[in-house]
């Protein structure tokens, strides 16, 4: 298992599935960290929340873990932890989409920027993949071209020259 | 090796609490009369490219019909509580039931003609209505306002910030059957 995972450390798809993960939530946070109203609205449509403080709240707070997401994924910092939570909120967004269809709720999902689009089963094999991305990026070594790996080497050069 | 393990476990976790936190600071900071429930919302209930614009309609729109008097929640509170106005829900009835504002009337625009003989008899031609949706881009209190118009119905204004807008602003909902014109109520 260890063995594996160094071995899916080096390959580029790493970087990739992590650099695009970024990409996605980044441009996920920013409508809706811009219209809080909308999104608030978007989460109240799946009728999972009986609290309006918690809808309100939510509709605040999301965004921006979604935005430290995006940030930290792109730069390759504290890769680890944030693909826990990137992977936590994917799996929670599943399960609220699956649940709509479930009820056949026809509601605009919320995912991308409050733009319109309907809870669908590609909107939910769209969020599985990002979660199978996310689960992979979590289960395997951290790629090289990651900041954190950037200053630890550096770290380590000038111990040795020290 | 079992310390490090835990060590990292604790990193891990100590991180991701803390951006949730940090996340929460920033969201809440930026955003304390929505939070606290206080904004009024300006959306109304059209959307150009995903955002809520505020569009109203225009005769060219509806030629048939007029153009229907808006009210906003702070007016809304005064009339519910001086009972002078008669609030219509035109959403589905399970929207309806999962909750509405309180002593909101239940008359889908889905079962406009079926619920219109029990309507007809309980409210005079000159009765004064406030119909609402969902709110944003709900398009029903529009359409039910039309329906009622056509009926002879002309007194009407619509709620469009909806059951959205008033829910958002933590005032307080009815859920249940509550007054449904396709169920057995009584007044």
């Amino acid at each position: 298992m260890v063995k594996l995972a160094e071995r899916l450390s080096r390959l580029p798809f790493l970087f990739l599935f992590r650099f695009i993960l970024g990409l996605v939530f980044l441009y996920a946070s920013l409508g809706k960290v811009l219209d809080p109203q909308t999104f608030a609205e978007n989460l109240l449509a799946y009728r999972i929340f009986s609290s309006a403080l918690v809808v309100r709240y939510l509709a605040v707070t999301l965004p921006w873990i979604e935005w430290f997401c995006g940030i930290f994924l792109i730069l390759g910092l504290f890769v680890r932890s944030v693909s826990i939570l990137a992977s936590g909120l994917l799996l929670a967004f599943g399960v609220a989409m699956s649940s709509a269809m479930i009820r056949g709720l026809e509601i605009n999902c919320g995912c991308f920027t409050n733009a319109h689009e309907v809870v669908s089963s590609f909107t939910l094999l769209r969020d599985s993949l990002f979660l199978v991305m996310s689960l992979v990026v979590l289960f395997s070594r951290v790629d090289s071209f990651t900041l954190q790996n950037f200053i630890a080497r550096k770290k380590q050069r000038s111990d040795v020259l020290e | 090796m079992k310390r490090i393990a835990h060590i990292g476990a604790i990193k891990v976790v100590c991180v991701d609490l803390t951006i949730i936190l940090l996340s929460s600071l920033i969201g809440v900071s930026l955003n304390k009369s929505f939070v606290r429930g206080r904004q009024q919302t300006t959306f109304a209930f059209e959307r150009s490219n995903g955002k809520p614009v505020f569009r109203p309609i225009t005769a060219s729109d509806h030629k048939s019909y007029p153009v229907f008097g808006g009210i906003e929640l702070a007016e809304l509170k005064k009339v519910m509580q001086s009972r002078e106005m008669v609030l219509l829900d035109g959403r589905s009835q399970p929207d309806y039931e999962s909750g509405h504002l309180p002593g909101a009337y239940h008359l889908a625009v889905a079962d406009f003609e079926k619920a219109l003989p029990l309507f007809s008899s309980q409210f005079a031609k000159d009765t004064r209505f406030v119909i609402y949706c969902r709110g944003g881009d709900c398009s029903l209190s529009r359409r039910l306002a039309e329906l009622l118009y056509d009926k002879g119905y002309v007194q009407v204004r619509i709620y469009w910030g909806g059951y959205n807008d008033w829910f958002l602003g933590g005032n307080p909902v009815e859920k249940g059957k509550g007054r449904s014109f396709l169920s057995v109520w009584s007044n």
